[in-house]
């Protein structure tokens, strides 16, 4: 039995060496795709917070990469839709060099894309002290609101801690549905403790 | 009244709620979707608290960590004791965590009782 002969009759084979160049490509340290729940997300988040413990140990960009982790997966699981057509949602924990990345892709309702885009872009436009601002109005509001508003609040705190500007993109699915790649990043900072 | 105590999860803090003491402790990290099921008991006991409170309150803060969810709830739970008097919130934060600490200075100015700031080890 040769190598080459797996590749014919199992040719989910060839995906795993793809996946695996692509990700060691992109600097991966983790990601997963599928079904999103509670369960699902304390997991992966205790996943994520190992391999962050190793890569930035006991330190502020820790506390932020992990705090970002936990918005964006909270987000995720949030808007993740099991009846719809399309219940799987990804998230990512990549490395470059000093700057770290944190993605997640789910799909959400055509109808509530505008809405997503306007709050991204408000927050894209303000410095650190407008930030702030946005941060405290959102948070009183929120109380008079019921529960449903946290995603606004998640994306203001994601990008306070990030210090970038936020990545984020639509792909139309069908004529209900947009796949909504979101991406902040961050730098290790020089700790000086 | 009975005072309160839970143990710390992967999402959720330690908490005791000392009636005796007029203290009330916070620790760890908060990261529950929905919190609901965790503070409403708590949120519970603080109404029943500043009905007959004691003559001095301390409320220490020592996350490491909260999510957005756990954001409001403390809002609200901090604005509970906004009109009772000789309460203190003792807001902790590990000495880099500059964050947290600029977190504590927002509560601070959005809930208007006394705050001490103190670092954790």
């Amino acid at each position: 039995m040769t190598m080459d002969m797996n590749f014919d009759k199992f040719s989910n084979l060839k995906t795993v060496y793809e996946l695996h160049k692509a990700m060691e490509q992109n600097q991966v340290i983790i990601a997963y795709e599928g079904e999103f729940n509670s369960n699902i997300t304390q997991s992966v988040l205790t996943l994520a917070e190992k391999n962050l413990d190793q890569k930035l140990e006991k330190s502020l960009s820790k506390r932020r990469a992990f705090n970002i982790a936990v918005e964006c997966l909270q987000n995720i699981s949030t808007h993740s839709d099991r009846n719809s057509a399309f219940p799987n949602s990804i998230f990512i924990i990549g490395q470059e060099g000093n700057e770290f990345y944190i993605s997640s892709g789910n799909t959400i309702k055509q109808s509530k894309v505008e809405n997503l885009q306007k709050k991204l872009d408000q927050i894209n436009n303000l410095d650190p002290e407008g930030l702030k601002q946005l941060h405290m109005q959102a948070i009183k509001e929120s109380l008079k609101e019921e529960e449903s508003s946290n995603a606004g609040l998640g994306l203001i705190s994601i990008a306070r801690r990030s210090g970038n500007k936020l990545g984020y993109h639509f792909v139309s699915m069908d004529s209900d549905n947009s796949f909504f790649s979101f991406q902040a990043i961050f730098l290790k900072t020089e700790e000086t403790s | 009244m009975e005072s309160m105590k839970l143990q710390s999860t992967f999402e959720t803090p330690a908490v005791s709620l000392d009636f005796e003491a007029g203290r009330l402790e916070f620790t760890g990290r908060s990261l529950p979707e929905d919190t609901t099921n965790f503070y409403r008991p708590i949120l519970n006991w603080i109404d029943n608290y500043i009905q007959n409170p004691n003559l001095k309150t301390e409320i220490d803060i020592k996350l490491e960590y909260f999510n957005t969810a756990t954001s409001k709830v403390l809002l609200n739970l901090l604005s509970k004791f906004k009109n009772s008097r000789d309460v203190k919130v003792n807001w902790f934060h590990y000495e880099e965590d500059e964050d947290m600490l600029e977190s504590g200075k927002e509560y601070e100015e959005l809930v208007k009782i006394p705050f001490s700031f103190q670092t954790m080890e």
